[in-house]
Formats: C-alpha cells, structure tokens, sequence
C-alpha cells in the first residue's frame, strides 16, 4: 500500500470513529432522531472496518523485526 | 551473565510425564526476553485499551445497576477501585516482570514447584472455560436478537434456554472453538481492528440512552442518574451492593493479572516497570467508563420496557445493545464476545492439555470448547458472573503474591527466595498452604453469613470473628496478608528444618 492510500485509509478511519460517537452526540442533543443515529453508526462501522483492516497491523508480541 | 544465571535449572527433578508435558508447552519461553525484543509505551498503551473491552463488560455494567448501588458509588467507586488496580500492576506486577523477564508459568514453577504449577494450571483452565462461557453467552445474545429467538431471562426463572437459543449458542461455540483449533493469528488481528471502535459504541449507546432516559442538558445528569439508572435499590431477588462493592469488583475483576503476576508474562517485554501504568488505558476505558455506559444502556432499556408493560424485562447485552445503538451496537456484542472467547479458549486448551496424555491439541482444545459451550448454556454463569469473577480472582491471586514476597522480602528476612527450585522440590508445602489456606478461611468467613451449612462456624469463632461480616468484594487485602503470612510462617518452618538437615558449615 502506498503512503497516500495509507493516509487515505487512516482519514476515513478516523472519520467513521468520529462520525460513531458524533451520532451519540448528536442524538443526546436532540439534532437527529434515533433512527438516524442507528443509520450513521452502521455507517460508522463501514468505514472504521472497511479501511483500519488495511493499517492495523498484527504484530504479536516476542515477535518484532 | 545475568541472564544466563536466570535460566531455569530444573533436569534434576525426577521424570514424571504431566510435569515433562508442562514443561514442554512453555520451553519456548523458558529464558528471560533478551534486551533487543523490549516494547515502549506505545505497545503496552494499546494492548490494555484493546485487551480490557470484552463481553463481558456488557454483564457487569448492568449488574451493578441491578445490584442497587447509588450513582456516586459507580463513580468514584469504580475510580478508587480501578485506580488501585493499576497501581497493583505499576507497583506489584511490572517491577518484578522487568527484573526477571520471565513468564507466570516459571515464576511460579521456581517458588512453588512443578505439582502445584499443573494444578495451577488445570484449575485455570476450567476457569478460562466458564469465562470463554460467559463471553459466547454474550456473542449469543446479539445472534439470537437477530434470529428473533427469545434470549432466556434468569430473573424470570429461565433456568435453561430454549432449543434453538442452545443451537445459537452451540453454532457460535463452534465457530470459536474450531478458530482456536485452526490458530488464531488471524483472530487476533481482527481483534485489533476492533478494538478502537467497540469503546465508541459503548459511548455512542450511553450518550443515545441518556436522551431516552429525559436528560436534556448536562446537569439533568446527576438527578437523572440517582433518579433512573443507580438508583440505590436492588432489584428484586439481586443482593444490595454498595461503594465497596464497586471498589472490590473493580479491584478484584483482573486480580490474577496484577496482584496475582499472572501479567508478568506480558510485562517482561517493557523496557520500564513505569510501564505497568499503561493498564490505567483499559481499567479507564473497559472498566470505568464502558461499564457506566453499558449501566445507562441497561437502565434505559428497562425503562423502556417497564413503561411498555413488561414486567420483567429480559436485561441482556443483545438487548441492550440493540436498543442503545441498533445493528452496530449488535455487531459490537458478536465482536465484544467473540473476540475475547477466541484466546481465552485457546489458552484454556493449552493449560488443559498437560493433563490429557497423548491427546492433540486439536483435540484438547475442542474438548475445551464443549465445557465452554455447556457453560454458555446456562444462565446462571452470566447472571452470578460478578461473584464467579471474585472467586476466580481471590482463588489464584496468593501464588501471585508470593512471587511479590519471595523476591522482595525474602531476601530482608534472611530466608531463601525460590526455595522449591532451589532444592529442586516437587511442591513446595508453604505456597500449597498459603494459597489453599488463604482462600479457604477468605471463604470460610464469608459462608458463615451466607450459606446456611456453614452457620455452626459462628458458634466456635472468637467474637471479632464471628461479628466480621465479610463479602467476597471486599477481601483482597485479607485474603492477601493471609496468604502472606501463611507462606512466610511455613517457609521459616522449611527452611529451619532444611538447615538442620545440612552438615555444620554449609549454608543452603
């Protein structure tokens, strides 16, 4: 993967963990109904799994280069 | 040279085959962790925050809801108890992890000898079963909602669940144990990816049931809060809980890792033992703040239900979730669950296996997996998994303890620390009387006020015993100065008798 695809997956990651607890926010003050937030938190976790599974890497531990 | 001084001379011990096989499991990990494979903050950091939000987290929340205790307590119960917990890890646990580099299973083998590290070992793996239980009841939970099949409800006398609940949880069990046959490299990748989200979700869901519990604006917080979610008064059936509860719990929830050493393993890898204050990113996230969130989830829930005519409303973390923050919220169960049933599993199969001759580890670890899916079928795991927590907790935390005794105050008293391996013993009858005698009084003091069989203990106890009423919760400093004690007295008991036996002039 190439540096700016890499930063490019980072964003939208964070954008969705963002986007996740924004929709709680955001129905805790009454900008949006419930079903809107169910809505953008499946939206959320699209985006968070749909481009952390690229970045995060597994690197047990004992086991470093 | 330390180092070399530090690994493990035991070929004299005479062969026996549990003890060869045991042995063998771990030889991989026999030598300390040498200088070049050493671990910042950053790795620690992230392995607490990801390894301490698990399933389970959606069971204890609620319980202490159910449980009665006031809004305060939470607070600043679970702050003080969190808090002393990660300073049992950056005081206790990692100090001794940085010096001998060496996992649990050695540390105990050298202080308390091969016998009681096997039975060690079997007793933690049916424990890690019921939890790995616990954690696919959780996952099950969340599939069921899905399916449309009725989760059974404990507090409405489900004892046993429905048959197409128990094949859920058989096919989820499954999936788990065939994982952790196959390896779980892969698993435990997917974990990492989890675990920054499910923290969110957790927030996410509190904040959503804050709304639907009629908090406008921040400080309707703490009225609604005493009025609605902590509100002091157990429900019925459940025992009243209070600030100590929250603090013991707290404290007691990861006991075998910290006091009991058990995360020395994960330790020896830190550059330095300030490391060990990283565990405050998972007791803060998982225990603290998770845990009020999947309370505010639980109480609005049952609001919900209650105010739609349900009298006994079926309080599971499928549930609550759903209801809290819809198909990711259920997603997060599943991943909450199953993420942590995966390892829990394949460690339980690993310490099962030294005590199955012959048997694969494929075998073995789906042998594990049945006791794990039985347990997942019964109710009564998830709803006592708050006292199964504290007794697992209190049971394996004196070995731990006398790692901490041996290499810290031996030395001072002039006794021999590491005694068993010195002498290369089979057992080591101090530590079997510290850790079985230290639990037993602990549960002792407690079933005398609990359990009516063991009512005839007030009449013989001396006054200050008998008027102690003692709850498990609360018994991580008793149990550990008994421990301690015990192990102390008894090693001065050994060792004299060991000089004795020594012809004049040499010293052991």
């Amino acid at each position: 993967m190439t540096r700016h695809l890499e930063t490019l997956m980072k964003t939208i990651a964070m954008l969705g963990l963002a986007l996740s607890v924004g929709a709680g926010f955001s129905v805790f003050t009454g900008a949006i109904s419930h079903d809107t937030y169910n809505l953008l938190m499946v939206l959320g976790m699209l985006m968070w799994f749909g481009s952390a599974v690229f970045w995060i890497k597994a690197k047990p531990l004992g086991e470093q280069s | 040279m330390a180092r070399e001084c530090k690994v493990l001379v035991m070929s004299n011990i005479p062969p026996s085959s549990i003890v060869e096989r045991l042995d063998a499991l771990y030889e991989y990990d026999r030598e300390p962790v040498s200088e070049d494979k050493l671990y910042g903050w950053k790795t620690f950091i992230a392995m607490f925050s990801s390894e301490h939000i698990a399933g389970t987290e959606f069971i204890l929340g609620p319980l202490l809801v159910m449980h009665g205790v006031t809004a305060f307590d939470v607070f600043v119960g679970l702050a003080v108890g969190n808090l002393l917990a990660v300073l049992s890890w950056a005081l206790m646990c990692a100090p001794i992890a940085v010096r001998e580099r060496l996992t649990i299973y050695w540390q105990i083998r050298r202080l308390a000898g091969p016998y009681l590290t096997v039975l060690y070992s079997g007793l933690f793996a049916i424990v890690l079963c019921l939890l790995a239980g616990a954690m696919v009841n959780v996952s099950t939970t969340a599939v069921a909602n899905v399916a449309g099949v009725e989760s059974p409800n404990f507090l409405n006398d489900d004892q046993i669940p429905s048959l197409a609940w128990i094949a859920i949880a058989v096919a989820v069990g499954v999936v788990v144990a065939l994982l952790a046959v196959l390896g779980f490299e892969q698993l435990a990748h997917f974990a990492k990816v989890a675990a920054p989200w499910m923290p969110c979700v957790f927030l996410a869901g509190g904040l959503a049931s804050l709304a639907s519990l009629g908090v406008e604006r921040p400080s309707d917080f703490w009225a609604v809060a005493n009025e609605k979610i902590w509100t002091g008064v157990a429900q019925e059936g459940q025992i009243q809980y209070g600030f100590g509860h929250c603090v013991g719990l707290a404290w007691l929830c990861n006991i075998s890792q910290h006091m009991g050493m058990a995360d020395v393993t994960i330790f020896r890898y830190a550059k330095k033992w300030q490391m060990g204050f990283s565990s405050a990113f998972g007791m803060f996230l998982g225990h603290y703040m998770a845990w009020i969130c999947s309370g505010i989830m639980c109480a609005a829930f049952t609001v919900a239900e209650t105010a739609a005519g349900v009298e006994k409303p079926n309080v599971n973390p499928g549930n609550i979730a759903m209801f809290s923050a819809g198909y990711a919220g259920l997603v997060c169960v599943v991943l909450a669950g199953w993420t942590t049933a995966n390892p829990t599993l394949y460690r339980a199969g690993l310490a099962f296996q030294v005590a199955t001759p012959n048997w694969r580890r494929w075998a073995v670890t789906l042998f594990a997996g049945a006791v794990m899916i039985v347990a997942a079928c019964i109710p009564a795991v998830n709803y006592y998994l708050d006292r199964i927590v504290a007794y697992y907790g209190l049971f394996f935390m004196p070995l731990g303890a006398f790692i901490f005794i041996d290499y810290w105050v031996f030395p001072r008293l002039g006794l021999i620390p590491y005694f068993a391996e010195h002498k290369r013993l089979l057992w080591s009858w101090p530590a079997a009387v510290g850790w079985l005698g230290s639990f037993t009084i602990c549960f002792l003091l407690y079933a005398k006020d609990q359990y009516p069989m063991f009512e005839w203990l007030n009449s013989v106890l001396p006054e200050f015993l008998a008027n102690y009423h003692a709850d498990f919760f609360l018994q991580v400093l008793p149990a550990w100065l008994i421990a301690v004690l015990l192990y102390t007295v008894c090693s001065f008991l050994q060792q004299a008798g060991s000089r004795r036996e020594l012809p004049s002039g040499e010293h052991p």
